[in-house]
């Protein structure tokens, strides 16, 4: 695990979504969408399925283009960038479904994040006399994450072989080999069992505190949300509804009533 | 036992020239899970374009050689970027695209026809010197087939192995959407699994066409040999194609010697269909899990 010291950290950066609308036909999954995800701190966004959360995300990310708006990492306009030139801006997003490479080894499935970096040129590829010093490098840093996670022990097994849990982790390693600034998330805890949300919602939360990232969640758990969030954004048919402190939003009437259909002084 | 030893020799050199085209086909198949029948179209025109270089032209080998290889990989990044992208950018299913690439074959066998005639064209009339070893005789362009297929199989095989961009292309066939997430350009690494595949395809026709001439429709010959090649070595791994294409080959030489020459496509079928019954993976491949086998 890197330490804050480490010079190889990326300064934390600001993420800021100004006025974002984003339709498919004549479905306005985003309509005017303005958010900030502050400097090393968790921001979650919740809402009910259809909100326009992941749109968000895959605008953020460059997977789709906004109709309107703009994308602001740290001062710079980085709308309509590729998804491989946010990524390289230090954005790493950790998706909905699990996704890793099922026949590489768990530990290739974290080399791949190291490939678009400069210690992996042209010239170092041919330079075959330092090979095995680079190799070893590689393994050691992706032992690195894989023991941030628990899952050293499976480095040479088929990432197709692990559970849907140790997937999820695996995940999470490659995407913070990546050295993110800024950590994406969308549901990291769903569909997995009690144990093993525990441990995500640790893992996360001891990234965070560790390396001060700037993080926007998505989740449906409102366990996790409270356990994580800093500050939470509820969005509602493609806008923001409400937005502030766990309390002023977890506990706003009308979220409830439209998020979780409470009424009154139920709790959640 | 001569007759054997012979054709035994014949199947090797084949086999040397069938790893090319399988590691052409291979690549696209196995990066952009699609069957790639267009391949058979760039057989056809990678052949076709060192005729016009060579023959009609009267371009110096060298100059014929580079001008064909430089027609095949502009022609196979126009496949990429007039067919396989736009589908795949829009979502298309794998079959669609088949779809679409069998329609890039048949455009393209008809126009070479409509262009040079649908008889067999060949660029060398000279009754090509042969060496012998022992008491086997291979002619000079079998020998520059075997050495050259070898040759470059083996240096692709290890950029395979250590180059950086390989290892995303392994990657990409797995889950090609995540790949841009990890700060790799999928456009380009597409761009580039099309050009390595429009070389190696480009080579294996022009070493064909060379010893054996051209026809339009031969490309659907070698697009089969090719694909079965890879399947009957295991699709997941670079050396089993060509280990499949090698076997495949020696196959097909012997069964003529068991059998007659009509009957080699029976036998590799017959083979094919065996093997994948009892190890779906190909005889090299990886098993997998279930929920995987996609």
């Amino acid at each position: 695990m890197q330490s804050n010291s480490d010079p190889r950290i990326i300064n934390p950066v600001e993420l800021r979504v100004e006025n974002i609308s984003k339709s498919f036909g004549a479905f306005k999954a985003l309509h005017d969408v303005s958010l900030t995800v502050s400097l090393g701190k968790v921001t979650a966004l919740v809402g009910p399925n259809g909100a326009g959360k992941t749109t968000l995300f895959h605008v953020i990310g460059g997977n789709l283009a906004p109709d309107t708006g703009k994308v602001i990492l740290n001062g710079t306009d980085v709308t309509g960038l590729p998804p491989y030139k946010i990524a390289r801006r230090h954005v790493g997003r950790l998706f909905q479904d699990v996704r890793v490479f099922p026949a590489l080894t768990v530990a290739e499935n974290i080399s791949v994040s190291f490939l678009h970096r400069s210690d992996y040129s042209l010239m170092t590829t041919i330079a075959w006399w330092r090979r095995e010093a680079r190799e070893r490098d590689r393994r050691e840093r992706a032992m690195k994450w894989l023991e941030f996670v628990g899952l050293a022990d499976k480095a040479d097994e088929p990432a197709g072989e692990l559970s849907y849990g140790q997937q999820k982790l695996l995940a999470l390693a490659r995407i913070v080999a990546l050295r993110p600034a800024i950590l994406l998330l969308d549901e990291p805890t769903a569909a997995l069992s009690p144990a093993m949300t525990k441990k995500m919602v640790a893992l996360i939360k001891q990234l965070v505190a560790e390396q001060k990232l700037t993080t926007a969640l998505i989740e449906h758990n409102m366990g996790v949300v409270r356990e994580l969030a800093d500050y939470i954004y509820f969005l509602h048919e493609g806008t923001v509804h409400t937005h502030g402190t766990q309390k002023e939003v977890l506990e706003n009437p009308a979220v409830r009533e439209l998020y979780m259909g409470l009424s009154g002084g139920m709790a959640i | 036992m001569k007759l054997f030893l012979q054709l035994l020799g014949n199947g090797i050199v084949q086999g040397a020239v069938a790893m090319l085209y399988a590691a052409g086909f291979g690549f696209v198949y196995r990066s952009f899970r699609v069957f790639h029948i267009a391949m058979g179209a760039q057989f056809v025109f990678s052949c076709y374009a060192f005729y016009l270089c060579a023959d009609v032209m009267k371009m110096p080998l060298a100059a014929a050689v580079c001008g064909a290889l430089a027609l095949s990989v502009l022609f196979a990044l126009a496949i990429e970027w007039s067919v396989y992208r736009p589908f795949f950018r829009k979502g298309c299913s794998s079959g669609v695209v088949m779809i679409a690439s069998l329609g890039v074959m048949i455009v393209v066998e008809n126009v070479i026809a409509l262009a040079f005639g649908n008889e067999v064209k060949t660029i060398s009339n000279q009754l090509e010197p042969s060496v012998a070893f022992a008491e086997l005789r291979f002619t000079r362009i079998q020998l520059l087939q075997f050495f050259l297929g070898i040759g470059v199989f083996a240096s692709v095989g290890a950029l395979v192995r250590f180059g950086k961009w390989f290892k995303a292309v392994w990657a990409m066939g797995e889950e090609p959407e995540l790949l841009p997430v990890l700060g790799l350009p999928l456009a380009r690494l597409r761009l580039m699994v099309m050009a390595l595949g429009g070389v190696l395809v480009a080579i294996a026709a022009m070493l064909i066409s060379w010893d054996i001439g051209m026809d339009p429709h031969v490309g659907m010959h070698y697009l089969l040999l090719g694909s079965v090649a890879v399947f009957f070595g295991g699709n997941d791994r670079y050396w089993a194609w060509g280990a499949g294409a090698m076997l495949l080959s020696i196959l097909q030489s012997l069964a003529v010697w068991q059998f007659s020459a009509r009957w080699t496509d029976l036998v590799t079928f017959g083979v094919l269909i065996f093997v994948l019954l009892f190890r779906p993976q190909g005889l090299f491949g990886v098993s997998k899990r279930l929920e995987e086998a996609k």
